[in-house]
């Protein structure tokens, strides 16, 4: 009885995204990147956003990090409309090289968000610490950025998104630069992390494969001009895994279906 | 568009206040002249050929001076950077000569050829060999090895060798050194001739200060700036002609 | 390690080898001794001077000039630099302005030192600070334009204040292109010292090697000149040692 009574308990969304568009110029020269797109992201939920270059999800993630205006339409967190960046919705980067912070360690770009929230030495110490086992760190602590692998560098910057105790972690494509293998390691700690810690994330990807891989539900955004095509739930087990989800065939079926979509726009 | 006035914005404002506050006497006329009258003594000393003749003066002992840097300079560098044994020993003497300041052999220069051309354009090629030598050697121990594999391959003579593949693979680096030469020779020669030497952009400087002529000597500076632009600019534009 | 100390031994040989060969040279009366000196006459000059203490004195008044001038300098400009690097508005008033001065010769303010300060260590100072300002302003400003994006972002997502901005993230990012124009300004700085102590003939190296050449001492010239390359050496060492203990994390 109460089991059922939570499944019927109504989601809380925490981003609501309604009629956004972004166009660039103005008359002939005017160039629409995306419009009239509107979705909401649940608590708790994974959602990935797959589409092909040009579509405009870049923009899109960036708009509901605060850090792009849409041209018309609007982004509400948490039931206030976005107006700018804050320490709620972390942002991941696809360039790690550029979103690190070269001159400090591991730990020192870790800690950098709860230095800024005035977090005593002790606290940071403790917290950097339990981030740095979490994502496999601990070994390169003391290493700097350039010292490592891009695997380790985008965990790097994963962890530094969790010190920030974000609401929402934003991800824009954070696994495109990549090998396959390390891509593949990096999808599972990701989802293990986000299943523990029950974290909200919107991920940007142009690998359909990945989107039905990783997330609740998947977004597919048509290109000339960006809207949205499909939105679908993914009704796969977790956790889920490499060979086994793969060869899932409610997987294969989505893929199947998806993959129509994202190549005909 | 936009960007262009507020470039000038600032600069514009400036000038005017000046011109104003001089007039209006809120600045002493024995150190600041109005711009009006900068401007009215560039152009009589353009139009009366001094400035033109000073210019071609100083413009003359840089190129006497980057051309002996140019060739002592390649040479050297390309015998130290085909050896790294050479330029390895010589070194400790090159490293010394180097953080003598080129300014600090005027009067040396001063006693061995007396004022005029040879003493300026010895001390510019001094401070000048050494962007140059410096560069050269990079570029020769930089030239892609590939390269000479593909010249072998291809049974290149010597001279071929030299002809199509390595002046070609230097040209950039060597071009860069060059740019900072050109740089410093301006420099160089200007500071020569307001120190003592009496030719030149910096003499009529310093002459026009020390006759109380302030507004021709404001008249200099501002010439000069225009003089280290276009130089500047034509550098650049000799990089992007000879490289790409 | 054998190839190592045997590179240095042929390294120092080959050094001496030149005094030596510049020594004979005007030994056997092939070259002038008024226009070239014996490198022992000039080395006799530099023991005498570091004996009576004159070296010590002249060197201080040099180098006091210099610091004076070239910290002033580095001040100046990494305010300025700062306040226009990191404000766009700024950067969009005052660059192009400022960019323009770059390639104006610094000895050119000399004249208008003289102007208004007269032959006085106010005009050295002037001078050497005035000119050295500008390879660190520009690097300064040019090294916080580069601040990547993302950087940006990563601040601005954190709600970090201009303040901390600047200091945690922009002068770090900066520092590489800084440390450049720190080096370019020291060099020209010691160049405005020498030729503002000759101008004006104020105590120090440079005045030393005009005395030189005005009583045609030749033998007082070359230990000049030795001593100001050494000295140059020396404070750009100083410079490239602190360099490498601040930016550990570039050659990590």
């Amino acid at each position: 009885m109460g089991l059922h009574a939570v499944a019927q308990a109504p989601a809380i969304n925490i981003v609501e995204v309604r009629q956004v568009s972004m166009a660039f110029g103005a008359g002939l020269s005017r160039h629409v990147v995306f419009e009239d797109i509107s979705f909401d992201v649940e608590l708790g939920e994974f959602l990935c956003i797959v589409g092909s270059s040009g579509c405009g999800k870049t923009t899109l993630l960036r708009q509901i990090a605060g850090l792009q205006k849409p041209t018309s339409g609007s982004v509400v967190f948490n039931g206030e409309p976005i107006t700018r960046p804050t320490q709620d919705k972390a942002i991941v980067f696809q360039d790690y090289s550029k979103a690190l912070l070269p001159w400090r360690t591991v730990e020192g770009n870790v800690a950098l968000s709860l230095e800024v929230a005035g977090a005593s030495a002790s606290l940071i110490k403790s917290e950097v610490d339990e981030l740095l086992s979490k994502t496999g760190l601990q070994a390169a602590a003391k290493k700097y950025p350039a010292q490592l692998s891009g695997g380790m560098q985008q965990r790097v910057q994963i962890a530094r998104s969790l010190a920030q105790r974000p609401k929402i972690i934003l991800m824009d494509e954070p696994f495109g630069a990549l090998d396959a293998i390390t891509r593949q390691a990096l999808q599972d700690e990701l989802q293990m992390l986000a299943r523990e810690r029950s974290m909200t994330v919107v991920f940007i990807t142009h690998d359909l494969e990945e989107a039905l891989y990783l997330g609740d539900s998947v977004i597919v955004l048509a290109s000339n001009p960006g809207r949205i095509v499909k939105q679908i739930d993914v009704n796969l087990e977790r956790p889920r895994r490499q060979l086994e989800t793969r060869e899932n065939s409610t997987f294969l079926r989505l893929r199947h279906e998806l993959h129509g979509l994202i190549g005909r726009h | 568009m936009l960007s262009s006035w507020r470039s000038i914005a600032v600069p514009a404002a400036v000038l005017l206040l000046w011109e104003f506050a001089a007039a209006f006497r809120f600045v002493d006329l024995e150190f600041i002249s109005r711009p009006s009258h900068i401007m009215i003594a560039a152009i009589s000393g353009l139009a009366d050929g001094s400035f033109l003749y000073a210019t071609w003066q100083t413009l003359e002992a840089c190129v006497f001076g980057l051309t002996i840097a140019l060739v002592v300079g390649v040479l050297t560098g390309i015998f130290l950077g085909l050896s790294p044994f050479a330029e390895f020993i010589s070194r400790p003497s090159l490293e010394g000569l180097r953080s003598i300041p080129s300014i600090a052999f005027a009067p040396l220069t001063l006693l061995l050829f007396g004022f005029g051309l040879p003493m300026e354009g010895l001390i510019i090629a001094y401070a000048c060999l050494w962007p140059i030598l410096i560069t050269t050697i990079a570029a020769v121990r930089n030239i892609e090895p590939r390269l000479l594999e593909i010249a072998a391959a291809l049974e290149m003579s010597p001279a071929t060798r030299v002809r199509k593949i390595v002046i070609p693979a230097m040209l950039p680096r060597v071009l860069v050194g060059l740019r900072t030469a050109a740089g410093f020779a301006l420099v160089v020669s200007v500071t020569v001739e307001i120190l003592i030497n009496p030719r030149g952009l910096g003499y009529g400087l310093i002459i026009a200060q020390q006759s109380l002529r302030i507004d021709v000597m404001y008249a200099y500076l501002v010439w000069l700036a225009v003089i280290g632009l276009i130089v500047n600019a034509l550098v650049r534009l000799a990089d992007r002609e000879v490289v790409v | 390690m054998i190839r190592a100390t045997c590179r240095a031994l042929a390294a120092i040989l080959f050094t001496l080898l030149v005094f030596v060969v510049w020594q004979a040279a005007i030994d056997s009366g092939l070259v002038n001794r008024i226009f070239v000196a014996a490198p022992l006459s000039a080395i006799d000059v530099i023991a005498e001077r570091a004996a009576n203490g004159t070296l010590w004195t002249t060197t201080a008044a040099t180098a006091q000039r210099l610091l004076a001038g070239w910290i002033a300098a580095v001040g100046i400009a990494m305010l300025l630099g700062t306040a226009v690097g990191n404000s766009r508005a700024a950067h969009q008033y005052l660059s192009p302005t400022l960019e323009f001065f770059r390639p104006l010769p610094a000895s050119a303010v000399i004249p208008v030192a003289v102007l208004f300060f007269g032959l006085t260590t106010k005009m050295s100072t002037f001078v050497i600070a005035f000119g050295a300002l500008w390879p660190v302003l520009l690097s300064a400003i040019h090294g916080f334009v580069s601040v990547p994006r993302e950087l940006r972002e990563v601040a601005s997502t954190l709600e970090m204040g201009r303040l901390r901005y600047i200091f945690t993230i922009a002068i770090p990012s900066a520092s590489v292109d800084i440390m450049a124009g720190l080096r370019i300004s020291l060099s020209l700085a010691l160049i405005l010292t020498v030729v503002t102590e000759m101008q004006a003939s104020l105590p120090g190296l440079g005045y030393e090697l005009f005395l030189a050449q005005r009583t045609y001492r030749s033998a007082d010239l070359y230990a000049g000149l030795m001593t100001l390359g050494v000295f140059g050496f020396l404070i750009n060492q100083a410079l490239l040692l602190t360099e490498r203990r601040l930016m550990r994390w570039k050659l990590a």
